[in-house]
Formats: C-alpha cells, sequence, structure tokens
C-alpha cells in the first residue's frame, strides 16, 4: 500500500439488497488538498460507480454534500483528507434521518416543516410601486446577515440530540431562519410566525446542547438564535401588545 | 397537555429566570449557611431566631425571597421534565411535566404564604 493511501469504510446501504446497513471499505490515493468529497468521487469514478451520494458545487455553497465523517457531521468538501491524521475514515450518512441510499438521506422531514416558519418577508401592509423600494442600512442588514447564511446542509440537525430523541422537534435551521426574517427590518411577520414558533415542539424543546452552533459551517448560529426566539416569545406572552409596534 | 402548551413562553420566562437567579444567588446562600456561619464568621446574635424574624418582618426582604424561590422552584420543575433529554433517554412520559409544573406550583404558593404571614 503506498504511503499515502488512504481507506474510506464507508457505511453503504441499498434498500434494494436488504435492510441491513453494511460497510465497504476503499483505498484511495491522497492528492495534496484533496477534501473528503474528492475523495469519494474517486471511488465512484475508479472503483465503484454504484456509490450513492450527493454533492454539487463543491465549494461550500449547494449544502448538499453533508456526511458523518469519522462520527462528525460535516460538509464533505470542505473537509481535508489530512485532517485526519489516521490510516482509515469512516463515512455514513447524516445521522438522524431516513437513508434513501448508502450515503443519500431523506431530508423531507425538514422540507415538510419549513413552509410553516414562512421563511419569507412578510408584509402586512405594502407600499404602492410607486413608492420605491423597501430600502434597508447596512446596519439592519448586519443584524441578520449570518442567519441568513444558512445553506440547508443539515449538519445540525445532525448534531442536535434533541432532534436525534424525538424528531417532531422543529429543529436548528428552521428556527434560525424564522429567526432572521424576523430579524429583517423589512418583515412584518412576526406576529404570524409566533403561533407556530409557540408549539411545544417548536423552540421550547431545545436545552441548548449548543452543538448545533458548533458543528455550522456557516457560523449561522443557530443555537443563539432559538434563545433569542425564546425570549422574544415570552415577552410577547407577558407584556402587552401595544409593546409591540409595528415596523414601518 | 394542550392548556401546558399555551404556558410554554411563561414556564420558560420562570425557568430562564429561575436559572440566573439561582445561578447569581445560590452561591450567597451557600456561602452566608454553610460556610460562613458553621465556621462562626458571625457574631452567634446576628443570626439568633428574633434578629431573622426582624428580617422577615421587613418587606423588602419578603418581596426578595419571594422572587428568589419562586423562579427557583419553576428552574427546578423543568429541570425535571428537561433530566431525560440531558441523559439522552427517551422523552419523559407525558405526565411526569405536568405533575413537575404542580408540585413547583404547589411549593410556590405555599413559600409565599409562609412569606407573607411570617411575622
Ligand atoms: S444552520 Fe448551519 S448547519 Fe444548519 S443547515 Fe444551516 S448552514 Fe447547515
Ligand atoms: S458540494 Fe456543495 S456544499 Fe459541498
Amino acid at each position: 500500500m503506498a504511503n499515502d493511501d488512504i481507506i474510506l469504510r464507508v457505511e453503504r446501504y441499498d434498500p434494494e439488497r436488504g435492510p441491513r446497513p453494511y460497510a465497504q471499505s476503499y483505498r484511495v490515493p491522497v492528492r495534496k488538498g484533496m477534501m473528503v468529497l474528492d475523495a469519494l468521487n474517486y471511488v465512484r469514478d475508479e472503483l465503484d460507480s454504484s456509490l450513492a451520494f450527493r454533492w454539487s458545487c463543491r465549494m461550500g455553497i449547494c449544502g448538499s454534500c453533508g456526511m458523518m465523517v469519522n462520527g462528525m457531521p460535516k460538509l464533505t468538501c470542505q473537509d481535508p483528507v489530512d485532517r485526519y491524521r489516521v490510516r482509515a475514515i469512516r463515512i455514513a450518512a447524516l445521522d438522524h434521518f431516513p437513508v434513501i441510499r448508502d450515503l443519500v438521506s431523506d431530508i423531507s422531514d425538514f422540507m415538510e416543516k419549513l413552509p410553516n416558519i414562512q421563511p419569507w418577508i412578510t408584509r402586512t401592509e405594502e407600499k404602492p410601486l410607486s413608492a420605491g423600494e423597501y430600502l434597508q442600512t447596512p446596519e439592519e442588514r448586519a443584524l441578520y446577515a449570518n442567519h441568513a447564511a444558512c445553506i440547508n446542509c443539515m449538519l445540525c440537525y445532525a448534531a442536535c440530540p434533541v432532534y436525534g430523541l424525538d424528531e417532531r422537534f422543529l429543529g436548528p435551521a428552521a428556527i434560525a431562519l424564522a429567526h432572521r426574517y424576523n430579524l429583517d427590518s423589512r418583515d412584518q411577520g412576526e406576529a404570524l410566525r409566533a403561533p407556530y414558533l409557540s408549539l411545544s415542539h417548536s423552540v421550547w424543546e431545545c436545552t441548548f446542547v449548543g452543538e448545533c452552533s458548533e458543528v455550522c459551517p456557516k457560523h449561522v448560529m443557530p443555537a443563539e438564535s432559538i434563545q433569542r426566539e425564546k425570549l422574544r416569545l415570552a415577552l410577547r406572552w407577558l407584556l402587552p401588545r401595544a409593546a409591540f409596534r409595528r415596523r414601518p | 397537555m394542550r392548556f401546558l402548551e399555551r404556558l410554554e413562553p411563561l414556564l420558560w420566562a420562570l425557568f430562564s429566570a429561575g436559572g440566573t437567579i439561582a445561578a447569581l444567588l445560590l452561591p450567597v446562600h451557600v456561602f452566608l449557611n454553610n460556610i460562613a456561619m458553621p465556621l462562626g464568621w458571625f457574631r452567634p446574635d446576628d443570626y439568633d431566631y428574633t434578629h431573622a424574624a426582624r428580617l422577615l418582618g421587613h418587606p423588602l426582604v419578603k418581596a426578595y425571597l419571594a422572587v428568589f424561590l419562586v423562579p427557583t422552584l419553576f428552574h427546578a420543575a423543568h429541570r425535571i421534565k428537561l433530566l431525560p433529554h440531558e441523559l439522552v433517554l427517551p422523552p419523559s412520559p407525558g405526565i411526569a411535566t405536568p405533575i413537575a409544573y404542580l408540585i413547583a406550583a404547589a411549593l410556590a404558593i405555599a413559600a409565599v404564604v409562609v412569606i407573607v404571614l411570617a411575622p
């Protein structure tokens, strides 16, 4: 075995082959600057075309290449192979999601929850077209900018022990996104999002473990946004309605 | 349970306030009652019955104790609800949560009654 070869130990699953996952190992020659995703692509191109995994942009933007690498949720296109000072790297589909095949997870649970938080700019009063666009200062944008960087890679769901125990939990990325729109100076939808966010399995289920913020490749800080949403919702409950002036 | 669900924001606010209060004030009380007093750092008549009773007669002390105890009790109830999560066990049976909150509410009422009626 060449000195700079690495072994990928991939947890595979093929529903047509049987209900149980199985492990398969591949030997991959390491190139300089190789990412885990590059190693997987080498396997598919050179060794085994049946290996299924998702990827698209290879630059940390599309969010489709998330997998468990040595037990940690990682964006594999941003995860250098030489970070792992071991001969064998274990690769599996993201934790806490059903597996469709090999390394491809089924994230429909998230996709179904997402519209409930209305992740778009919601206006209760529209300005007439003639009044021009909704302007925003750089400071107003900075308020939500990092929460808007989410690429829906689902690493945070794979890292969240609460979601792992109870998939009814709305989960980190969805709440961070709700928070992002609640912070947006152009948005007037906070009151519309509040009833769904107040349900038991929404924000309250979070126990602030913080792993989601730890693993997030885009520094969205979902754990922090969840605590802030809890505070907003609690104040909304405790204070008279008049305290919440609508945004212009 | 729907009723509890409607109260979630309030229960979380009490949990959060109770956690902050417990973290800030409990160490002070532990220090005073469990370290300073047994080690005799105060004069005995600083904490004898009549002195303590006189202290408790002051409305500010009463208010302080209520603010200290009530959220802390609800914090404890919430912690009991979260315990299985934190130990990575399956969620507690649905009935455990209302029981924890009922106990917290009963103790909170008892505490407030004692504080108000105290001399
Ligand atoms: S919050 Fe971060 S970890 Fe979660 S889906 Fe968005 S980018 Fe990925
Ligand atoms: S391939 Fe697009 S984020 Fe990794």
